[in-house]
């Protein structure tokens, strides 16, 4: 079961929610996110519940070692949870690896079917060592309750695609929350546009990347727009899922902090890395990256680049991607980001959204050969033609959903928009403006039935 | 009346404070006991220091609890205007008018000094005049005022009338004095909160804190009604989200199959449920999936023999034959998986009129497989992987002739080693055998037809 499943919709969700309000206290809240979290996971991978209790009980019992005064025993715990942690993280969320033709062939026994693997463990995963870690430097308490820490490792919320909750920002609210028709409210409303984000924007963005980067027939125009496609299709479906993640979070009675922001161009290709998936890298960030001077600085920041490259994927267009943006994140820390105060702001935009481009392709192509031609395709060399019929059928048949796509990434358009709803509230529109807002969330929720409704057929 | 804008406000919680009185434009002066008429004080003209003199015994504290409200049981309703109040101004006036000529021109000096101190002092001053009083200011300035009387100054004479004099005076004043400013609560021994600027009333005149305390009240039902409004649509977005759920729910549960089951799904209906059929369904595919599960299965049969559930038997895992019909809910009863490493192994053969052989078959499942590239034509029981590695592929090509033979085969088969392959090569043109072989050292197949 996944978020985007219909069954989970408009049953599993409702059911939940609904027996979440049936008592005030936050200890019945957690038992009820519990079970609903075991029960979404052992959805035809009951394997999964036990490995979910031996890795809370792990990180649990590192976690009180990382509180250790002894500096050995808390070493040796943040060492071990790390350990264990990326264990599981390649074991289970890199089985490829070890199935034929991946790199640890010879450990074939390792490989299981796509059906045990568990859905989310990268982020499992990461949000262990973050709990642990935290402890170790001392961010947060040591959780002394297990239960606390099971509904916090164990949430079904954040399993899909982040955000990476630190354990100190949930703390308080496993304790005591609440729980009202405010928080119901907004929580339903931010899953519904996640849907839409996920369901129906990101697959057209998807479509028009599978038919722009064919490189069995290419052609310039789709060269360009096969990659905004990928840049589109990566960005909605995280921006979705984490946009579902927030709003189940908020209906449970906690406040997740943002995952995915809009692009701002203008900050460089930082701004572009501090707004995707920005839990991931920020944790990754602190937990590597050094800045007591400039080489350590460079060099823990190339590093930091490398694991957040493996954690995408272990391949070498993700570990070659992720490097490739940080070095331009370095440079601009470095100097660039001086010379761009000088520049005028739509220079620093071009310069954002090439870079941006190239690096998304870097992720993308697994191999220089194919990033090379499509370098080729986007000049006009090496194209069949400029144009084919298939870009073209795409583009005219989804582009109001391309458009919107396009222009609620971009973070003016954003604030221009909720500054006019703003203004209509204040004249005396408030109403006007929350109607239109029902409106579009029936409407995405709508559109997101009637494509999953097509798929299952 | 408009000289009797009295503005009162709390005191401290030091109980041996007495509670101050602050008043507001207030033309008369307490001297010696006696309200004495003054100049009228603009706002802008910094207060007056107004000393109430000694008496024998402090003003009882009861006048300042009961500041704000008028007592009921001996004044009627005032609105306007207090005559009381001004009848006995007017008496005060007649009475001490010999001698308001020398207290003005001493007065003046003591303006003057006085806006001096007060534009000296930290804390902002107001045009309110204050009445402080404490036990021992009241002796000291008795016995001060004493040594004054003695030596015969007028200014710092002692009143010599009597507490109760002093008590029905203020009382005369107090009574029926509404202040339509202010909303203060009763005196209470409680710390005094903060006031906010938009409350701080202190430099203002009564109108214009009358605008002040609207306009602060207008944003406060502001907020609020703000708030009401807010909370209204998000119950009706709610509402809509709710019944839009509730109804597609609905539908997609009643009306299509869910698309979270692949293949050879049980369709949920009424019925279904009802017979069990669906649950079962379930229950096939949860332990499908499950790992090790002949050793579930075994497990589940000794764990309900505990519990006393002994009618369950063990499937006989040295059968030949596969099961007939649905799987049992005792687990995995009747299915053919062995407790020995050999598993019950058939497949079917179809072979069309031109010679093309579609093969299936159902291997039993094992936990530490390889995913194979094809699956298709050697689908386990639990329908998942098969025993080892697969690399077979798919030989049926789709025809428009008829299934000409369709032979069973059946047999026994080990655990296999990783390394296991299967293949189904494509049969020559006018072949009738169908080959599909296993690898595998210990592979018996029999009753190929």
């Amino acid at each position: 079961m996944v978020y985007t499943d219909l069954l989970f919709v408009f049953v599993f969700l409702p059911v939940t929610v609904i027996l979440s309000l049936l008592d005030r206290s936050a200890e019945y809240k957690n038992l009820i996110l519990i079970i609903s979290s075991l029960i979404f996971y052992a959805w035809g991978r009951p394997v999964i519940v036990l490995l979910l209790f031996l890795t809370v009980f792990a990180d649990y019992i590192f976690g009180l070692g990382a509180k250790a005064e002894n500096k050995f025993i808390k070493n040796a715990a943040l060492f071990l949870d790390a350990v264990m942690n990326c264990s599981v993280f390649v074991v289970f969320a890199r089985n490829g690896l070890f199935r034929e033709g991946g790199a640890f062939e010879r450990y074939e026994f390792l490989s299981f079917a796509d059906k045990l693997i568990p859905l989310g463990i990268a982020f499992y995963t990461v949000r262990g060592i973050s709990y642990v870690f935290d402890v170790y430097k001392g961010n947060t308490e040591a959780e002394k309750n297990p239960f606390c820490l099971l509904t916090y490792m164990a949430s079904l919320h954040f399993m899909m695609a982040g955000p990476i909750v630190r354990y100190e920002d949930v703390r308080g609210e496993l304790r005591k929350r609440h729980i009202g028709a405010e928080e119901i409210n907004g929580g339903l409303t931010r899953f519904v546009f996640g849907l839409g984000k996920a369901v129906v924007l990101a697959p057209v963005f998807k479509s028009l990347m599978a038919a722009g980067l064919d490189f069995e027939s290419p052609t310039t125009l789709g060269a360009w727009f096969g990659m905004l496609g990928f840049l589109g299709y990566v960005y909605w479906s995280f921006a979705g899922y984490t946009d579902m993640a927030l709003g189940l979070g908020l209906a449970n009675g906690f406040h997740y902090k943002e995952n995915v922001l809009p692009f701002k161009v203008g900050n460089g290709v930082t701004g572009i890395a501090d707004g995707f998936n920005r839990t991931l890298h920020g944790f990754f960030r602190e937990s590597i990256v050094c800045e007591k001077n400039k080489l350590l600085y460079v060099l823990t920041s190339l590093l930091c680049g490398g694991v957040i490259g493996l954690w995408y994927g272990f391949t070498k267009g993700a570990v070659g991607g992720a490097l490739y943006f940080a070095v331009f994140i370095i440079m601009e820390k470095l100097f660039l980001s001086r010379l761009f105060e000088k520049l005028p702001r739509f220079v620093t935009g071009i310069y954002t959204v090439a870079i941006s481009l190239f690096g998304a392709s870097v992720f993308y192509f697994d191999s220089l050969w194919k990033l090379k031609n499509w370098a080729f395709f986007c000049i006009g060399k090496k194209t069949v033609s400029f144009w084919d019929s298939d870009i073209i059928e795409i583009l005219k048949g989804n582009y109001v959903l391309i458009a919107i796509g396009i222009l609620a990434a971009l973070p003016f358009v954003t604030d221009f928009v909720k500054k006019l709803g703003k203004k209509i509230s204040e004249k005396g529109g408030y109403g006007f403006v929350r109607i239109i807002q029902t409106v579009c969330t029936a409407v995405v929720l709508l559109a997101y039935t009637t494509e999953s409704y097509m798929l299952v057929k | 009346m408009d000289d009797l804008n009295f503005k009162f406000s709390r005191v401290g919680a030091d109980k041996s404070k007495k509670p101050e009185l602050k008043t507001d434009s207030l033309n008369l002066k307490i001297e010696n006991g006696q309200f004495t008429e003054v100049k009228p004080i603009p706002v802008t003209v910094k207060p007056i220091k107004v000393e109430l003199k000694p008496v024998t015994a402090p003003v009882k504290e009861e006048y300042f609890e009961n500041l704000f409200e008028p007592r009921p049981s001996e004044q009627p309703e005032q609105t306007e205007e207090i005559p009381a109040a001004e009848e006995f101004f007017e008496e005060s006036l007649e009475e001490q008018a010999a001698e308001v000529e020398e207290i003005e021109e001493i007065e003046e000096i003591e303006e003057t000094e006085e806006l001096e101190e007060a534009d000296s002092e930290e804390e902002p001053v107001d045009a309110d005049v204050a009445f402080e009083q404490t036990d021992e200011a009241f002796e000291a300035e008795r016995e001060a005022d004493a040594e004054d009387e003695s030596e015969g100054s007028s200014q710092e004479a002692v009143s010599q009338k009597p507490a109760d004099a002093v008590n029905e005076l203020a009382d005369e004043i107090f009574e029926g004095i509404v202040s339509e400013n202010t909303q203060q609560e009763r005196y209470e021994d409680t710390e005094e909160p903060e006031i906010t600027a938009e409350q701080d009333f202190s430099e203002v005149t009564p109108l214009e804190a009358e605008n002040k305390n609207a306009d602060h009240t207008d944003s406060v039902l502001e907020e609020l009604s703000k708030d009401t409004v807010k909370g209204k649509y998000d119950f009706l977005n709610l509402c809509v989200l709710t019944v839009m759920i509730l109804f597609l729910g609905m539908t997609f549960i009643f009306m299509k199959q869910s698309s979270v089951f692949e293949q050879e799904t049980v369709e949920f209906s009424a019925e279904t449920v009802k017979t069990g059929e669906y649950t079962l369904f379930l229950t096939e595919k949860f332990t499908e999936n499950m790992p090790l599960s002949k050793a579930m299965a075994q497990l589940n049969v000794l764990f309900n023999k505990l519990y006393g559930k002994t009618e369950l038997v063990f499937p006989d895992f040295s059968s030949s034959e596969p099961p007939d019909g649905p799987i049992d809910n005792d687990g995995l009863g009747g299915e053919s998986a062995g407790n020995t490493p050999d598993y019950d192994y058939t497949t079917t053969t179809t072979t069309t009129f031109s010679g093309e052989t579609t093969t299936t078959g159902k291997i039993p499942l094992d936990f530490f497989v390889t995913t194979p590239k094809e699956s298709a034509g050697n689908e386990g029981i639990f329908t998942g992987r098969p025993i080892g590695t697969t690399t077979g592929e798919k030989t049926t090509t789709t025809l428009d002739l008829p299934e000409t033979t369709k032979s069973t085969t059946s047999g026994k088969v080990s655990l296999v080693l990783p390394e296991a392959t299967t293949t189904t090569p494509k049969p020559d043109s006018g072949s009738d055998e169908n080959e599909s072989t296993l690898t595998t050292p210990d592979l018996e197949i029999g009753g190929i037809e």
